[in-house]
């Protein structure tokens, strides 16, 4: 699709346009100023300031939705188009009090200052009024303050139709017109899932996160009492706005000098969001998206905007410490790292190098974990190497590599966006990959995208999506492989697709045979009548992406489940197009760069084997040793290496496998019975219990690297604060203990260590630090240019012959518990902590809305065994028991409990109930497949869950603003009425992008 | 064996050590910065002297009460309009042309000499020279610019006027 091109006139000079821009984005393109006050590029534009009129071939429009149209004369600085634009900022003063130098949100960024400077404004016109309401500070995280709120309505525009969760509305038929949360409650007691999107797009002060304020400006901590009369003062006096803006700006430009802006990617998901972080000293100001984010624009979730205490918690480990006796003593770096680089010499010339195990992070960055591998191939000498994918997309990457050549995304956020059918598959993006998920919300409500949610539970997604279809557990392979074979039955398979692009297709159909509407019935639960309208949404849709999570990956079929999808992805035609794909939805911010960076078993970085001779005489040339050839250990081999008496040693960084692992009794045990155990950590975590050297880490925000999410896409953070303590960052560890054991390492910086992978991975071969400066971002397979493939397989797939293959699987049974326990249990994320909550649970922001634990029980089971909300049950596995209260919610169905994982005491985790069976090629545990019997302790009790939650609040969903019930105000008289250029067709609001 | 264990000795610096490492850090600087500490414990000295160091290490202490005071203070009618009319005297003089108000300025202090001078004659003036000398072209140029002034200002109150009704 070829863009039309065409120019148009914008104050006399002649401006490149592209068919579907509007005169505003024209202008803003090649940096022309039209002021807008309430035009945001991720918003789109939403008419309410009316400070945007410009002459567009002689009549008075807004250009903020006028559509660039070839030979289009524009102009936006005569005399009546000025008056005009005066007006409108005139209104909006009406609003909003100028007292810029005692303002919070005088940074040098306030569309309101910055527009009413432009515009010369010199005095208030219309009187200023303040609104009959009291700001509202309930939000443990920002405030609304009415009176210097101007109405303008980016804020709900963002929760309404980029965040779509529905929370905000402007109440246009009050007197005083204010913005409210639902149906007018506190901002605490509503839907608000606290994302911060309309703190973030507020062109003023009404919007600010409370950690701003008295913190930002020189003269903003100054007590009530003080500022009132001050703020009177220069009302009173009303010098004019231009001196109160050059005494403003010149104190703006004095908090630039005080006030660090660094960009960071955020360490919570895998979606990848990246943003400035705001600092004083020490003190975090503000998390501060920007649009040119490429992934979240000025998008986040609760986490990435407000989920950053831990950075300063008082908890950090600060000192190496060392085991001795019942205790931890800290010691200094160089004893610990003399003492770690002992007992590995030790062990290896005891039991040989394969006697130690190393388990990666992915929280931590592609350089280090490109220097851990580094440093147990190349020093230790063994392949035992893992990461934490094996516990949950392993099964994804494998199933992708065998049918499509690469294990990651197929496309990017871009593509699921403009999808035409989106299906996700035992996923929850809505709470865990929140930003990701507002694209589909938004898809959906805007631009008539299609949704079919499959699932255990209904989550927020299923609640919006057009199709919900409930499964019996561990059955998706089977509808998968059913909907492929009714595709190939109907004649719907994309032929020519399959003809010229895939191989396999004979085999691959005969192994569906038993596969049918009846079968797959019977098995799924899921009508037929279901499963032929499933079906016949693939095929009437032009696009389609798959998303996927660990509903699908973790069973012990999950590698085929995997397979089954992108299988009938295949089928469909839906690969190497724009808005198609497979997307397994990566957990951790880098679990897709920790694989990339090569800690896995049997793969160098860039997924190249260890076995293979030739890639490894490449390596053992870069790094001048001889390097093991067989594959090592993974996660679940090492721990029961333990078991078996094969591993002695394990040096485990940033990872909490203590809590995460499967069947963590069995785990604990193991731990407890290694010979000399590392754990390099942030916290003094649940896992470091069991160490006999702890190292203090450094977190994200005190050290460079980079990070790759889910997309496959590289980004760079750069550092915020100096490393608390004497906490190092993790690269800067391996290096020292490396050179401790001989080594003769010398990077200086990671771009070094980045450089080096560079020149030995061709999927990386243009990747480089000059290339990812800023927010610039490279997704890979990176050519040698720096070129990038956000999209695979346009051309060809990742095999020699450029073809997919078609693989056939069948249906592995889920691991049978036995009838006693009786009750399926699924567990998972939740949206306010990530993950165990190791990092999100010191925020006391995030804990007023969430604190513990819960399982979620039916409406009819809890009738049929008495539960109420906050009862306390005791569940027990084989492996264990827990003690949590219930929520009774109808989110699950009939006997399938819900286990959150935001646990930190030990009788709550989850963990404690899962088994150690695993998906059979991957050794992914099968966390989806537990089961339990439940008993009631007290029927009743608090509720787990603090009713100021979201999840108690009721979304007032509406598109946009509704701006025309503005303007059907009485007091609103249009613009173009009061000045001589004609008039206005007001249109309906627009949405671009 | 090594059994889960959360006990965590930790080997604080003593007082005297951390003393002893800030004591360091301070001795580094002053060393490095040497004449400029001597110029400036010298400043203080002379302020402490004349007593400043005690009423600003008052004002310090009690600063949120004295701005309160001070802020209240301002925020009356009288300093509103001082402020108001300090600001206009400066928008004032802002607005005048320098080069103007030179030449007007040379005249005047030309003219309190001849003024001065003529007090010295001790001559009385009769109304007769007094006509005589509005015929002196010096004397009609200054009288043709202060009727220019009186005129701008009507015209200036004039529209102020009309501004109001």
């Amino acid at each position: 699709m070829t863009e039309e091109r065409f120019s148009i006139l914008i104050n006399g000079k002649e401006l490149s346009a592209k068919s579907g821009q509007t005169v505003l984005q024209v202008a803003q393109d090649h940096d022309t100023y039209i002021p807008a006050v309430c035009y945001h590029p991720n918003l789109g534009s939403i008419q309410t300031c009316d400070t945007c009129f410009v002459n567009v071939n002689g009549e008075m429009k807004r250009a903020c939705v006028t559509k660039a149209e070839p030979g289009m004369k524009v102009d936006s600085l005569s005399e009546p188009i000025k008056d005009a634009q005066y007006e409108a900022m005139s209104r909006i003063l009406k609003n909003h009090e100028l007292y810029c130098t005692v303002c919070d949100n005088n940074n040098g960024n306030c569309v309101v200052h910055n527009t009413a400077e432009y515009l010369e404004i010199e005095h208030q016109k219309y009187q200023f009024e303040p609104k009959p309401y009291p700001a509202d500070n309930s939000h443990p995280f920002y405030r609304y303050e009415p009176d210097q709120c101007i109405l303008c309505g980016r804020c709900v525009e963002a929760c309404q139709d980029l965040q779509v969760n529905e929370t905000l509305s402007i109440d246009w038929d009050r007197e005083a017109p204010r913005v409210i949360w639902d149906d007018d409650v506190p901002i605490d007691e509503s839907s608000c899932v606290s994302c911060g999107h309309c703190v973030t797009v507020c062109p003023c002060n009404a919007l600010m996160e409370k950690s701003m304020l008295g913190e930002a400006g020189y003269l903003t901590g100054i007590p009530q009492n003080v500022l009132e009369p001050m703020i009177d003062i220069t009302k009173e006096v009303e010098p004019g706005y231009k001196e109160i803006f050059a005494i403003s700006e010149m104190e703006a430009s004095m908090r630039k000098e005080r006030i660090k802006r660094t960009k960071t990617v955020c360490t919570y998901c895998g979606v990848g969001c990246s943003f400035e972080v705001w600092t004083k000293g020490r003190k975090i100001l503000k998390i501060e998206p920007q649009e040119e984010a490429p992934v979240n624009g000025i998008s986040t979730c609760i986490k990435g905007k407000f989920g950053w205490d831990f950075v300063n918690s008082e908890e950090r480990l600060t000192q190496p410490l060392i085991r001795r006796g019942d205790e931890f003593v800290e010691a200094s770096w160089d004893e610990a790292l003399t003492l770690i680089a002992s007992k590995f010499r030790a062990i290896k010339n005891e039991h040989g190098a394969d006697a130690l195990g190393f388990i990666a992070s992915s929280k931590c960055t592609n350089e280090e974990n490109f220097l851990f591998q580094k440093f147990a191939r190349a020093i230790i000498g063994t392949n035992n190497v893992d990461n934490c994918a094996r516990y949950c997309q392993s099964p994804a990457s494998s199933a992708l590599m065998r049918t499509v050549g690469i294990g990651g995304d197929s496309g990017t956020i871009r593509d699921i966006e403009q999808s035409d059918l989106v299906i996700t598959i035992g996923a929850n993006p809505a709470e865990s990959h929140p930003v990701l998920a507002t694209r589909v919300k938004r898809a959906h409500k805007l631009h008539g995208q299609k949704l079919i949610v499959v699932d255990l539970r209904e989550n927020e997604l299923a609640e919006r999506a057009d199709l919900f279809v409930h499964t019996k557990p561990s059955t998706d392979m089977i509808w998968l492989n059913a909907l492929s074979k009714y595709f190939l039955d109907q004649g719907w398979e994309d032929k020519e697709f399959l003809r010229s692009r895939v191989n396999g297709l004979e085999d691959y159909k005969k192994s569906l045979e038993k596969f049918t509407l009846e079968y797959a019935e019977k098995h799924t639960g899921i009508s037929k009548k279901i499963l032929i309208q499933m079906a016949t949404m693939i095929h009437e849709a032009k696009s389609v992406c798959m998303l996927w999570a660990m509903g699908i990956t973790q069973h012990m079929g999950g590698t085929d489940s995997s397979t089954a999808i992108a299988n009938l992805l295949l089928i469909t035609g839906n690969f190497g197009r724009p808005g198609t794909g497979a997307y397994p939805l990566r957990g951790h911010n880098n679990v897709q760069g920790a694989c990339d960076f090569g800690t896995m078993p049997g793969w160098f970085p860039g997924y190249e084997a260890v076995e293979d001779d030739e890639v490894r005489a490449r390596y053992e040339k870069a790094w001048e040793v001889k390097l093991p050839k067989d594959p090592g250990y993974d996660n679940h081999q090492m721990v029961e290496g333990v078991e078996k008496g094969d591993l002695k040693a394990l040096y485990l960084f940033g990872e909490e496998m203590a809590i995460v692992d499967s069947n963590i009794n069995y785990v604990d045990k193991n731990l407890e019975n290694l010979d000399f155990f590392v754990v390099q950590d942030v916290f003094f975590s649940k896992t470091a219990q069991f160490a006999d050297v702890i190292l203090p880490a450094s977190p994200s925000l005190e050290k460079e690297g980079t990070f790759t999410n889910t997309e496959r896409r590289i980004q760079r953070l750069y550092q915020v604060f100096e490393p608390m303590g004497e906490s190092k960052p993790d690269w800067q560890i391996f290096q020292e203990l490396a050179n401790k054991m001989g080594a003769n390492w010398d990077y200086k910086h990671p771009s070094e260590i980045m450089a080096e992978v560079a020149g030995l991975a061709t999927y990386f071969a243009g990747v480089s630090y000059e290339r990812l400066e800023g927010f610039n971002s490279q997704v890979w397979p990176v050519k040698k240019n720096g070129e990038s493939t956000p999209l695979l397989y346009q051309d060809k797939f990742a095999f020699p012959d450029g073809k997919a293959r078609l693989v056939p699987v069948d249906w592995t049974k889920p691991h049978d518990i036995g009838e006693a326990f009786d009750f399926h249990l699924n567990n998972g994320r939740l949206l306010e902590h990530f993950h165990e909550g190791n990092l999100t649970g010191r925020s006391e922001g995030i804990n007023h809305k969430v604190h513990e634990p819960w399982v979620e029980i039916s409406p009819e089971q809890a009738q049929e065994r008495g539960i109420k909300d906050g009862a306390l049950v005791r569940l027990t596995s084989p492996y264990g028991k827990v003690k949590v209260r219930a929520v009774v919610t109808d989110r699950v169905q009939g006997k399938e409990l819900y286990l959150t994982m935001n646990a930190q005491k030990d009788n709550e985790m989850v963990n404690r109930l899962t088994s150690s069976y695993f998906d059979y090629i991957t050794h992914t545990p099968n966390y989806k497949e537990a089961g339990v019997k439940l008993e009631i302790l007290e029927d009743e009790g608090p509720s787990p869950l603090p009713d100021k939650n979201h999840r108690f609040g009721n979304r007032i969903p509406q598109i946009s603003v509704r701006v025309e019930d503005k303007w059907r105000r009485e007091d609103f008289t249009p613009i173009p009425e009061l000045f001589k250029l004609g008039g206005d067709e007001f249109g309906e609001s627009y949405h671009a992008n | 064996m090594a059994k889960a264990i959360t006990q965590i000795r930790r080997v604080d610096p003593t007082p005297e050590e951390l003393q002893a490492q800030s004591i360091t850090k301070i001795i580094g600087a002053l060393a490095e910065n040497g004449e400029s500490i001597i110029k400036m414990l010298d400043i203080v000295s002379q302020l402490d002297q004349t007593g400043i160091l005690d009423a600003l290490d008052a004002i310090l202490k009690k600063r949120v009460d004295v701005a309160e005071i001070m802020i209240q203070q301002m925020n009356q009618p009288t300093m509103h309009k001082i402020m108001k009319n300090g600001m206009n005297i400066f928008k004032f003089l802002g607005s005048l042309n320098p080069e103007q108000i030179r030449m007007l300025m040379d005249g005047v202090g030309h003219g309190i000499d001849k003024a001065t001078a003529r007090e010295s004659d001790d001559k009385k003036t009769s109304l007769w020279s007094l006509g005589k000398a509005m015929k002196k072209p010096e004397v009609k140029e200054s009288l043709t610019m202060m009727v220019s002034i009186l005129e701008g200002m009507g015209e200036s109150l004039q529209r102020e006027k009309d501004h109001v009704h």
